[in-house]
């Protein structure tokens, strides 16, 4: 007998036997998963990078985004062939349903953006690394998760309020009520103002994070749109006496390639693309570029007759938002030709490009989110709301004095001072300052005017439905009842 | 050195001098007839014979030689020369093959002790299919077991599916060869299997764990005897190989002529003026098929002592395929050695080495049945004809020239070194060390070309992957034996480890120089990325690697009373890193009772009965192959965001998924009753066993609300499967008159496969894209087969303008435009009025309802012959190729019939190119049911005496023919239509590779 060998190997099989856990804890090569995710601050950049990235996504501002924001008030028609894209035509005409290809799609794209941002969230704080940087970013995800968060309440009114990520037990939910999910965000909100830096704090390649400033700008908005005029005065007011931005002088320029990021640019999506790498666009551009010829684009979103309509005798802003057939491209290049396939085309201009590497499918146009002009006329509609005349005043005419640039003898200062009707001085002021920039269906809806103007348009809005979109159908029979639908769907 | 050369010469020669060799003669019977083919060896030596066909034999042994006469079914009996020269052996046949030893999971076991249903298949059974695939060398073989041809590519293997389809996911068995656990065993070169054997129930497989779901084979390959001294083998063969049946496609006079109608139909105006003057035109069939080579050499030496065996094989295939530009090689070397280094240890190996080459043909079929037979291969001016005058189709020939250049080679190491130790009487404990390295490369070459506009590349391209697979096993086994009386145990405990390794590099290169002499790839050095001048970027190139981790505790004990009761119960518990954290180690225990009826004193004496077991077995087995990233999902890359004044690119990449730590192996329950019965000397046997197989925990696709935010949705264990049905073995095997030797083996099973649950709120799964504008072709839902087919169903043909008014049509459709008199009527199922995606139900599947196959063998005065037949019955195949038009193409004949006139046709339409008479429908439905020759074949082998002669020992030659006939009424090259074993896509014909007919003639030697 050779009891050697028998002691080796069985001394081998007690070693075996004794593995532990971490014997089965092995990780795919050249992947990293959840189990080793979230270990160094590289970890945490770009999850918080990834977060951004979902900001250029189609579902989240592009062409359902055109649907629920342009298309769907009074400012915009669906645009492009008549028959192409027809559940943007139900939008168009207020005739969708629980089951249309809009509501669905920005449904599914915000959560699968607030998935991300709820990550970072809850993970960043794990990983070992620069205690600042890592505050900042959780806070920069928490400004994201606020904008996402935000958009979704303005449609859908109650939501589920998801604020970490799931797991299998929690997976039923119900709709938290609005006034929850307006707490949420303001609290990720005024947490970011007191952690994230100023414009001017950040490096130069930092350019296009979450800002301070942005955070007040959000928050301004936020409080704007649930009537407590005394906050949103607050913090437009803080954003403009922190003396980082300015009106830029050119109102045409801020959507020209060189007006990116210009001095009244509060937050903007980040968009670009080179000869190497055609990815970092969106096709936010495209949807709403030049059907036929020179071709670059889809033709959604139409800018509407009563649109056209609504700017002063001479306003430049008209020019500068509508791009029209037979009119010669803002870069010269060419003549937009009749599009024998398109009625009466007409395209927004400020979303427009010049030829570039990405051609269709990817546009370099970043996206601008929140503007200088829209924070000073929310500064001046609190104001006026709060009694405070003069100084709704003071930031009403600044905007209008830049519109009206070295041009003499149009869109004269406003001198009203009758509460109510400086109130829709303000309103028409918003329209055509921020026409065409995805605002006007929010403002119809919080400032009560839906009805009347969507019925003047010729839409059939019926009032206690119309004001939010449908939850998707699916989620309601995937929620196995635990999700209920709005009024009227 | 000359010192010992020349001992050893003096030694061989005084011994050859001093033996004294003697003739002896005699005749071996069973007591009353002679018995034919009884193998009659000298002990210790290489020199033996068989019997002929009186029972007579003769051969040289040395005086004091001991001759050993062995004769399957009958005791071997060892006898003394003793310089006698007549020795008469009367044998006695052996009570049921008592001893027969049959192969099992970690041992063997006594035939008659087996309580699982096991089946085996010899090595004899085994090579008399001319093909490189050990696989496909199974089919038809065995009860239970339904073998496909991957498809009739060179080098392809087998789907194999064992008692049916066990999981919406991965249902192939798992691989066992010589102790050594796989996935697959494409590596094997059928000359050098011994058997094979197919763990089918619980009570088998469930040693094998989670790994036993899908049922175990078992290879056995061959090795020396301790009884011989070398013996050199040599075989070989050459095949001819070539298209069983051509498509019944348009000629070009046809095609012209259904053209002209299909344009006719449309409103527009007959592109062809004169089609018979188009006269046959080209057959792209006979463009892209020929006949091909298969050719196999084999050599061998085998043999052993006391103190060690060995067994040294090499052998080369070489296989043409029959579609042009492809061809498989494969060169394979084993040596499997045993040493016994004293009374308690053995050592010893079993290990191979194989190295394979594939040239990949390109897919021309596609090509050559859609190319319209009007155009040439090459014009007047020797370029390649242009196919596209009518519709988007590529010239085959031109793809056979531009992209020949996608080749393929291994080189893989498989085996296993062990070390048994005869501890005391009856324990003996062993130490098996396995492992699978292999190195697979692959590369594809496209050149700048430019035949058409829409047969053209301008930018050249290089694709190179290389993956090493790493598998290391290590186990150790006790095995204990004793029998004490009447009680015979027989006990096995064990703790085994295995670690799997991968290692993925795929790189993709563009613009590559240009070389006119390269178009085909022909210069070697000029393949390498480094030359390309773009690529190899983050998009097209990844570097990566999984693995995984396995720890086992196993256990089984064998009990057997009194020869008459018998009980096997196992119990493996396998701990994986594929696994959840919440579910790392599963639990698979299995038991089984058998009562051997025959030694029942009320049948003891019942002479006409030889043998009657019944068993019956129930377990717990597992199916770990599955989406382990589910786990843990990887982190998803490349969601870059773009930041600063110059706008540069800074990586982002963030969980997106949600990981499941519940997540674990799917789990079958199998129930197993069955009996085994020998009739007559047990010339009849009988084999029979009712099975129920019930998957549970199969992984799937959780459906969740979108609020929950992930990319993708969870997988989860939920989905249940049903597999049940009867395996039948029945077997004949008689001697006529002692000179003619005959049997024959039918094999006959069911399946019904049936969905039971796909998880909540989950209630079909689409699959199966026939290979148009994404339509899917089958619908799998609770209560139906898996990818079971799904489509409308056509009740005729709208006949006159008064049906076309009356009967259903879809929403929008306008009689007259949108659907015409001569257009496909479908089912209103639901009865609304119109046809509607609510009309499409289930239309059959590809799930056989039954098999069989009969083998028959004979043989007379040395002459042999076998043939198999093989049926497969009830399934159906969706002809996708005929469904899919995306542009015009060439048509099958069966258009000529279409509808032209009220009364013409009530099935098939009028001629149209594409729209609603192409939906997914009954129309493209066809019966795949077929019946073949499997396989059929005629051998001579030289009567001994001649043999010995020549100094051969044996000496046969054979003539074969593999596929030799298939009855079918399916239109496609086959109806065997695996796609890869996509059991959401089996029997959906997107353009399979059809498998060969093949004749062969072979030689087998041995010295």
């Amino acid at each position: 007998m050779t009891p050697k060998i028998v002691k080796i190997s069985l001394f081998t099989l007690l070693l075996l036997a004794g593995c532990k856990d971490s014997y089965y804890d092995i990780q795919p090569r050249g992947e990293l998963t959840a189990e080793n995710f979230f270990k160094t601050e590289e970890h945490a950049k770009v999850a918080t990078n990834a977060i951004y990235n979902v900001l250029r996504n189609w579902e989240i501002h592009v062409f359902a985004f055109m649907g629920c924001t342009d298309i769907i008030s009074d400012d915009a028609d669906k645009g492009s062939e008549p028959n192409d894209a027809l559940f943007l035509l139900d939008i168009d005409n207020l005739a969708f349903d629980a089951g249309n290809v809009a509501p669905v799609t920005l449904w599914q794209g915000y959560y699968r953006a607030i998935f991300r941002a709820n990550i970072a969230i809850e993970r960043i704080p794990e990983v070992k690394g620069d205690e600042n940087l890592k505050k900042r970013l959780v806070d920069e995800a928490k400004f994201l998760r606020a904008y996402f968060y935000f958009n979704l309440v303005r449609w859908y009114g109650d939501l589920p309020l998801i604020t970490k990520q799931l797991t299998q037990n929690d997976f039923k939910q119900t709709r938290a009520k609005t006034a929850d999910v307006y707490a949420q965000i303001i609290a990720d909100l005024k947490e970011s103002i007191t952690v994230l830096p100023e414009k001017s704090q950040y490096p130069a390649a930092d350019l296009g994070r979450a800002t301070k400033g942005a955070a007040r700008g959000l928050l301004s908005k936020v409080y704007l749109t649930q009537k407590d005029y005394t906050n949103a005065e607050k913090y437009a007011l803080e954003v403009i006496t922190s003396n980082e931005y300015t009106l830029l002088a050119d109102y045409g320029k801020i959507f020209t390639r060189e007006g990116e990021n210009s001095s009244e640019s509060l937050f903007e999506v980040q968009s670009t693309v080179n000869d190497e790498r055609t990815d970092g666009g969106s096709q936010f551009n495209e949807v709403q570029g030049v059907r036929g010829s020179p071709n670059l684009g889809w033709g959604f979103n139409r800018p509407s007759d009563a649109f056209i309509l609504e700017f002063e005798p001479g306003d430049p802003r008209r020019e500068a938002t509508v791009l029209y057939e037979g009119e010669v491209l803002p870069d010269g290049s060419a003549l937009v030709e009749k599009n024998p396939r398109v009625f009466n085309a007409r395209f927004n201009q400020k979303a427009w490009v010049p030829k570039h590497a990405g051609e269709n499918g990817s546009g370099p146009g970043n996206i601008r989110l929140l503007r200088y002009a829209d924070v000073l006329l929310i500064a001046a509609e609190a104001l006026n709301e709060n009694g405070k005349t003069a100084d709704a005043l003071k930031y009403l005419n600044a905007v209008r004095k830049r519109a009206r640039g070295t041009i003499p003898n149009i869109i004269p200062d406003v001198t009203i001072t009758e509460k109510t009707k400086l109130r829709e001085a303000i309103w028409h002021e918003r329209r055509v300052e921020l026409g065409m920039e995805q605002q006007r269906w929010f403002d119809l809806i919080r400032t009560g005017q839906a009805e009347a103007a969507l019925k003047k348009h010729g839409k059939n809005f019926v009032k206690n439905k119309h004001e939010l979109l449908p939850i998707p159908q699916s989620e309601i029979d995937l929620s196995a009842g635990t999700l209920t639908q709005n009024p009227g769907y | 050195m000359k010192k010992i050369l020349l001992l050893f010469i003096s030694i061989s020669f005084s011994s050859w001098v001093a033996a004294q060799s003697v003739v002896v003669r005699g005749k071996v019977t069973d007591g009353k007839e002679p018995l034919i083919g009884v193998s009659i060896v000298v002990k210790g030596t290489s020199t033996g014979t068989i019997t002929d066909f009186d029972g007579n034999y003769e051969l040289q042994s040395e005086a004091n030689g001991t001759l050993v006469f062995s004769y399957i079914g009958f005791v071997a009996q060892e006898i003394p020369v003793n310089a006698q020269r007549t020795i008469n052996v009367t044998m006695v046949e052996d009570a049921q093959s008592l001893k027969e030893l049959v192969v099992v999971g970690y041992g063997t076991q006594r035939k008659s002790d087996l309580t699982g249903s096991v089946s085996s298949v010899k090595s004899k059974d085994i090579q008399t299919i001319a093909t490189p695939s050990v696989e496909q060398a199974l089919q038809g073989k065995i009860a239970g077991v339904l073998v496909t041809p991957s498809d009739g590519s060179p080098g392809a293997g087998a789907i194999i599916r064992i008692r049916g389809t066990g999981t919406l996911n991965n249902s192939n068995p798992f691989f066992v060869v010589d102790g050594m656990l796989l996935d697959d065993i494409g590596f094997l070169n059928p000359n050098d299997v011994e058997s094979v054997e197919v763990l089918k129930d619980a009570s088998a497989t469930a040693i094998y764990g989670s790994r036993g779901a899908n049922g175990v084979l078992i290879v056995t390959t061959k090795k020396g005897s301790a009884k011989n001294r070398a013996q050199i083998g040599l075989s070989s063969y050459y095949g001819s190989q070539d298209l069983l049946k051509k498509i019944a496609l348009a000629n070009a006079t046809e095609y012209a002529q259904l053209r002209n109608l299909a344009a006719k139909n449309f409103g527009a105006p007959e592109p062809y003026k004169d089609p018979a003057a188009f006269g046959v035109g080209t057959d792209w069939q006979d463009v892209i098929f020929r006949t091909a080579p298969i050719k196999n050499l084999n050599l061998s030496a085998r043999g052993g002592n006391d103190l060690m065996t060995y067994s040294v094989s090499g052998d080369y295939i070489k296989q043409d395929g029959i579609l042009r530009g492809g061809d498989f090689e494969r060169l394979s070397l084993r040596i499997n050695n045993d040493y016994q280094l004293n009374r308690f240890i053995k050592i010893g190996h079993n290990f191979s080495v194989i190295n394979t080459k594939s040239d990949y043909s390109p897919g021309m079929l596609y090509n050559a049945y859609y190319a319209p037979p009007t155009a040439p291969v090459k014009d007047s001016t020797g370029a390649f004809g242009n196919t596209t005058s009518d519709g988007s189709v590529g010239n085959p020939a031109a793809q056979l020239f531009y992209e020949r250049y996608n080749k393929g080679s291994n080189f893989r190491t498989v085996g296993n070194f062990f070390v048994d130790v005869n501890i005391f009487k009856g324990l003996t404990y062993r130490a098996n060390l396995g492992l699978d390295w292999s190195s697979v490369e692959s590369k594809r070459f496209v050149p700048v070309f430019r035949v058409t506009d829409i047969q053209k590349v301008d930018v050249n391209s290089l694709d190179v992957a290389r993956r090493k697979y790493i598998n290391k096993l290590w186990e150790n086994t006790l095995n204990y034996e004793k029998t004490i009386g009447k009680h015979r145990v027989n006990l096995l405990a064990g703790i085994t480890a295995q670690t799997n390794d991968n290692f993925f590099f795929i790189g993709r290169g563009t613009e590559l120089p240009n070389d006119v002499n390269n178009i085909g790839g022909d210069i070697d050095e000029l393949l390498y990325l480094s030359l390309a001048t773009k690529g190899i970027t983050v998009n097209e190139g990844s570097d990566n690697g999984n693995n995984w981790r396995m720890f086992s505790y196993l256990f089984r004990a064998n009990y057997t009373f009194n020869e008459k009761y018998l009980l096997t119960a196992s119990y493996r518990r396998d701990g994986s890193s594929k696994f959840g954290k919440n579910r790392r180690f599963g639990n698979f225990p299995s038991v089984a009772l058998g009562w051997r009826l025959k030694e029942e004193d009320f049948l003891k004496n019942v002479e006409w009965l030889s043998n009657l077991k019944l068993r019956a077995s129930w377990g717990i087995i597992g199916n770990e192959k599955i989406d382990q990233t589910a786990k843990s999902p990887p982190v998803t890359g490349r969601l870059d965001a773009i930041f600063g004044t110059d706008e540069r690119f800074l990586s982002g990449s963030t969980i997106t998924r949600l990981a499941n730590p519940d997540l674990h192996w799917e789990e079958t329950q199998q129930t197993d009753i069955g009996f085994e019965a020998g009739f007559l000397n047990n010339r009849l046997t009988a084999e029979m066993d009712w099975y129920n197989r019930q998957t549970n925990d199969i992984l799937t696709a959780l459906q969740i609300p979108a609020f929950i935010g992930t990319q993708d949705p969870p997988t989860v264990n939920a989905a249940k499967v049903l597999n049940r049905g009867w395996d039948i073995n029945l077997g004949w095997r008689d001697r006529v008159a002692g000179k003619i030797g005959y049997n024959v083996n039918a094999i006959f099973s069911t399946v019904h496969n049936e969905v039971l649950g796909l998880g909540e709120g989950k209630e079909e799964i689409f699959g199966g894209g026939v290979g148009e504008g994404g339509k899917l072709g089958t619908r799998t839902t609770i209560g139906s087969p898996i990818g079971a087919f799904f489509g409308y169903k056509v009740v005729g043909v709208f006949q006159n303008a008064e049906q076309l008014k009356s009967l259903p049509k879809r929403p929008n459709e306008t009689p007259g435009t949108d659907v015409k008199v001569g257009d496909l009527i479908y089912a209103d199922l639901d009865g609304d009025g119109v046809i509607t995606s609510k009309d499409r139900t289930f239309l059959g599947s590809a799930i056989p309802k039954y098999t069989f196959s009969i083998n028959i063998g004979a043989d007379y005065q040395g002459i042999d012959f076998s043939v198999q037949l093989s049926s497969v019955q009830g399934n159906k195949v969706m002809n996708a190729k005929r469904l899919a038009r995306f542009s015009t193409g060439n048509f099958e004949k069966s258009f000529l019939e279409g509808w032209t006139a009220e009364g013409t046709s009530n099935f098939e339409p009028r001629v149209t190119i594409g729209g609603r008479n192409y939906e997914v429908s009954k129309r493209f439905l066809e019966d795949g049911s077929f019946t073949a020759i499997r396989n059929a074949q005629i051998g001579y082998t030289l009567p001994l005496s001649i043999a010995q002669k020549i100094k051969l020992q044996n000496f046969r030659i054979y003539a074969a023919a593999t596929n030799l006939k298939m009855w079918t009424k399916y239109s496609g090259y086959t109806p065997e239509i695996t796609n890869g074993g996509d059991s959401f896509a089996i029997g959906i014909d997107r353009g399979v590779y059809p498998v060969a007919r093949t004749y062969t003639i072979g030689v087998n030697a041995t010295f």
